[in-house]
């Protein structure tokens, strides 16, 4: 065992010790305004929390007139509601430890005009996204239209500017300029290894399962490692302890279940949902083609309150794709399942302001592909974490400290004329993500990781820093923010990224005793708030990433020759304005960005068991998730309990590498010429330059209508919607090899029926 | 409103063109040859073979195909079809032109479509006639070995083989012995170094044309080396440059026969007569 592996892990037996902790999972309040008579939601509403001790929270109420108001210390604050033409309403609210407290209020309405200047200055940073951060709530994935009425996380990701997806089946997404095996996706701090079903707009878990979710697209602290794109942060809600909750629904798509009920009541919830594929039945009548794709998941969380100073929960997470990825005569059958379990223990003493957490996660995912008959493909990987958090939490300031370690197990077998390889790599480190308010109007965010690995792999150490102006101070119409960071990833997944619907990946540690893939990140952004209801945001970006592990192709078809060793670089500026005005809400995005990779010199990346090949044949070019223009727009109008929504979505033309066409190559022997007029030779193809050019633009309009039926114990949503209204053929691949395109989903009408009981 | 639906509109007809160009552009009439040039063969035989746009497709037979070969000159040889049967049984497109090409001399081979719609053209230049340039024979009588360089090679020859000319072992005609050295020796900056193994060989000759060992005096007419040469070509086989229009492989090889006296001393060592 390498001297640091042992010094760490001497480390973390003595920290471990100590009754130290706090939690990254503290006290959240969510719920919904309304107007008081027609229970019309009320957005843009201001709430406020003032801590008892002076500190202040606030956010405005969404399209939906929902709030989340995240990461609150415990204790006693007052809660104060206001919006202009109503009357103020406040209350008290203690919060506990990883409490999760809903709180909905209708709001009278009031002669009085508040003043909203007034109401401005309490609105403080909660809401608004900084430096690649978006915390996203489950009021903002209904604003996306999917086939299914109970929405989802990916179907919104993908209004975000700078996410790009290569198409809607596949289940992969980019994240400006990473890509999707760099992404780290978290359900209650369980990694998720294919985290989208093979429908690319449907996460691995159910959207009503979501309490909430950050999202960052870089720039992420240094409580996140492993990976060096974006992070995908997705809290759970602990489920109800009161009553029995639940509801089901039905769409053409996917239909599911969800039930949550107090196994004590006020102590203990269980929270269960199963979602299961229905496309796959009814695609021949409804799309007028076969969908050859099966996926659900089932989701159980236990969250108990074990007494005054501890609570705990439990996750579990289990989710199944199958399809074919070919075509009917050339069938490329692929499957892959998660198994994902967790648990949290979170403990508060009763004195000190200090928090502390301890968690285990054990995720698995096990895949299968036939690329071609006969050749059975094999990728499995087994991680196994153990967590201690720390968080001291100092006035407005927070000191998060973090123990860790890692047990990683890899087995895949690449079929005929490989070995099957199986290989293991522990890792440990420390880390410390911290906040600090040096001024009413400027934060600081240092952090830094450090990680060491077994098995000869390269350790690292990452500093991080993010920060936050407020040039007017507390309730600035003007945020400047800016994120910086260093990443690492040791864990790489290998995948054949020419191939949009080939997602087998490989998992593997990184080359022993080489450098391993890393990033480092610069974004910088400015939000200005224009009016009250109008928001202007504008982010660059600057990923510059090196080592990384690219596939390059030779002469035979479908067949992947090896991976070289690539540097590249994402830049781009995001542009984004929001409209929210009562019941209209507007969001219009626009990325312009470039990724471009660089062979690098040397160029093998060498994984056991896994062929390394040379340079390919440009110095320079962009890869095939370089997608320079992007425009996502989406659009929400509410009358009374109907509502309308609309998405909208360009895309410029994603890279590939032309042909010049299919030939018999005949190997010719100088000993013996003459066999070359005679021998049949083997189908080679020829490429042209590799991504030299560029498949047609991607757009389609997406809409729908929900109407919600209101009893006090339920709600009845019945919703109609069109995928693709105007029926663009976008492409989702070209079989170079029969020569077949294949498009992405065509027009497809939708009904759904969900019932919510509470 | 009217704004977003204008640049909507405008996306829209900027992103209408839905049509995807897999192959690259002017490769739909590229053609694939296979083939090499001969210096020792009368007629010259090439392959060629049309591009497919699918890996599933059948081959396509090739038609109102025009073949043509120039030479440094610019003069002009036409080349002439025929169809052979491929190992699986299917048919294959050859072409063949009578003549021998000359040491040294480049060539164009032209495929056109008669349509003038496409072209492939490939170049490809004979190995240049070597000179040989012996050393002094070293070694006792039986180790007497020469080193013998074939001057102006840059790459490793194909073959190479040391031929005797004896005569005088009971048959009134002389024999031709080759002596196959295959691709042995090393390249050096001045050419190729062979050591020719003159003792074995001798042995070698000997116990072929006199097994019974009845004939007293053999002598040695000559002593030459038959060399076959390389275009550069044949370095890489799959990366060749020398084809526009197309790929393949085109390729040439030298086949080139060279004297050299040997010391008569030397002769006299390995006991032949010396008869030069």
């Amino acid at each position: 065992m390498p001297r640091r592996l042992q010094v760490f892990l001497l480390v973390a037996v003595i920290a471990a010790g100590f009754p130290i902790g706090v939690s990254a999972q503290l006290a959240s309040v969510r719920g919904t305004i309304t107007e008081a008579g027609g229970g019309a939601p009320l957005p843009g509403a201001s709430v406020v929390l003032e801590e008892d001790g002076g500190g202040r929270r606030g956010t405005l109420t969404d399209a939906a007139g929902e709030f989340l108001l995240t990461r609150l210390r415990p204790g006693t604050y007052y809660l104060t509601i206001s919006f202009v033409g109503f009357a103020t309403r406040t209350d008290t609210l203690s919060l506990g430890f990883d409490e999760e407290v809903v709180f909905d209020a209708s709001l009278q309405e009031s002669e009085e005009v508040l003043d909203e200047v007034v109401v401005e200055e309490t609105r403080e940073t909660e809401g608004r996204s900084t430096a690649g951060l978006e915390v996203v709530r489950p009021s903002a994935l209904a604003r996306v239209p999917m086939p299914d009425v109970s929405y989802d996380l990916a179907g919104y990701l993908l209004t975000l500017p700078g996410f790009v997806s290569p198409g809607d089946r596949g289940g992969q997404l980019y994240v400006r300029g990473g890509t999707s095996t760099q992404n780290l996706v978290l359900v209650d701090g369980i990694p998720i290894f294919q985290p989208f079903h093979i429908v690319g707009f449907y996460s691995a878990f159910p959207a009503d399962i979501i309490s909430f979710a950050d999202v960052y697209a870089g720039g992420f602290g240094a409580r996140y490692g492993g990976r060096i794109s974006s992070v995908v942060d997705v809290t759970t809600a602990n489920g109800s302890k009161e009553r029995v909750e639940g509801a089901f629904s039905m769409a053409p798509f996917v239909s599911g279940v969800r039930v949550s009920l107090p196994v004590e009541i006020g102590k203990v919830s269980l929270t269960g949902s199963i979602r299961e594929s229905v496309i796959e039945h009814i695609a021949p009548e409804l799309l007028g083609q076969e969908l050859p794709y099966r996926f659900g998941d089932r989701f159980l969380k236990l969250h108990a309150f074990l007494n005054q100073t501890s609570s705990l929960s439990i996750t579990g997470l289990r989710t199944f794709d199958q399809g074919n990825l070919g075509t009917t005569e050339a069938e490329r059958p692929s499957s892959w399942k998660n198994d994902a379990f967790g648990f949290r223990y979170t403990f508060l003493p009763d004195t000190d302001a200090v928090l502390s957490q301890f968690a285990m996660h054990y995720s698995r995912m096990e895949s299968f592909y036939e690329p071609a008959p006969n050749v059975r493909q094999q990728a499995d990987v087994d991680a196994f974490t153990m967590e201690i958090l720390i968080a001291y939490l100092m006035g407005k300031s927070r000191v998060h400290m973090g123990l860790f370690g890692n047990l990683n197990r890899f087995h895949y077998d690449l079929g005929p004329g490989s070995r099957a390889v199986s290989v293991g790599i522990t890792s440990g480190g420390v880390y410390a993500d911290t906040q600090f308010e040096v001024s009413p109007t400027f934060r600081i965010e240092p952090g830094i990781r450090y990680e060491v690995f077994s098995r000869g792999v390269r350790g690292s150490l990452a500093p991080r820093l993010r920060a936050l102006f407020l040039p007017f101070g507390p309730g600035s119409r003007q945020q400047w923010s800016a994120a910086w960071g260093r990443y690492h990833q040791q864990i790489v997944g290998l995948n054949n990224e020419q191939d949009v619907s080939d997602v087998f990946t490989i998992w593997a540690p990184a080359p022993p005793n080489s450098p391993v893939p890393k990033a480092t990140h610069l974004i910088v952004g400015v939000q200005q708030r224009l009016f009250r209801w109008l928001e202007l945001s504008l982010e660059g970006y600057n990923k510059a990433m090196s080592n990384l592990a690219f596939p390059v192709f030779g002469d035979i078809p479908n067949a992947l020759e090896g991976f070289s060793r690539v540097k590249g670089t994402a830049r781009g500026v995001d542009l984004r304005a929001e409209i929210n005005r009562r019941a209209f809400y507007l969001q219009l995005g626009y990325t312009l960005s470039e990724v471009e990779y660089t062979w690098a010199d040397p160029g093998r990346f060498v994984i056991q068991g896994v062929q390394t090949v040379g340079a390919g044949d440009r110095a320079t070019f962009n890869p095939p998730h370089d997608r320079p223009h992007q425009v996502n727009g989406t659009l929400q109008y509410s009358i009374g309990s109907t509502s309308f929504s609309a998405r909208w979505q360009y895309g410029s033309g994603l890279p590939f590498t032309q042909i010049e066409g299919f030939h018999q190559a005949i190997a010719i022997n100088p000993e013996f010429p003459l066999d070359a007029l005679t021998d049949p030779g083997r189908t080679n193809v020829s490429r042209g330059p590799s991504y030299g050019a560029r498949l047609p633009a991607y757009h389609r309009l997406d809409v729908s209508v929900d109407h919600r039926f209101v009893r006090r114990r339920s709600t009845t949503t019945l919703q109609a919607g069109v995928i693709n209204v105007y029926d663009r053929a976008n492409i989702f691949q070209y079989n170079f090899f029969s020569g077949e395109r294949v498009n992405q989903l065509p027009l497809v009408p939708s009904i759904g029926l969900s019932v919510e009981l509470r | 409103m009217r704004a977003v639906l204008t640049i909507i509109a405008l996306l829209s007809l900027w992103g209408c063109d839905n049509t995807i160009v897999p192959l690259v552009p002017g490769s739909e009439g590229h053609l694939y040859v296979y083939g090499y040039f001969d210096t020792a063969a009368d007629t010259q035989y090439v392959r060629l073979d049309a591009v497919r746009t699918s890996a599933l497709g059948e081959r396509e037979r090739l038609a109102d195909l025009e073949v043509v070969s120039f030479d440094g000159s610019g003069a002009a040889t036409a080349w002439s079809h025929t169809t052979v049967q491929l190992d699986d049984g299917r048919d294959g497109d050859v072409y063949m032109a009578p003549f021998r090409p000359r040491a040294g001399e480049t060539y164009t081979l032209t495929a056109s479509q008669s349509d003038g719609t496409a072209s492939t053209e490939a170049v490809v230049t004979m190995p240049g006639l070597p000179t040989l340039e012996p050393q002094r024979p070293r070694g006792d009588t039986l180790t007497l070995f020469q080193t013998v360089r074939v001057a102006g090679l840059e790459r490793d020859p194909l073959r190479l083989t040391v031929l005797y000319d004896v005569q005088g072992f009971g048959a009134d005609e002389p024999i031709q012995f080759p002596v196959d050295y295959g691709a042995t020796g090393s390249l050096t900056p001045g050419g190729w170094d062979l050591d020719v193994f003159l003792k074995r060989d001798h042995t070698t000759v000997v116990a072929h044309v006199n097994p019974d060992g009845s004939a007293r005096d053999i002598t040695l007419l000559s002593i030459g080396m038959r060399t076959e040469l390389l275009s550069p070509e044949w370095d890489d086989p799959d990366n060749v440059q020398n084809i526009t229009g197309g790929r393949g492989f085109l390729g040439a090889i030298g086949r080139y026969e060279l004297t050299w006296r040997l010391e008569s001393a030397a002769v006299e060592t390995l006991g032949f007569l010396d008869g030069q």
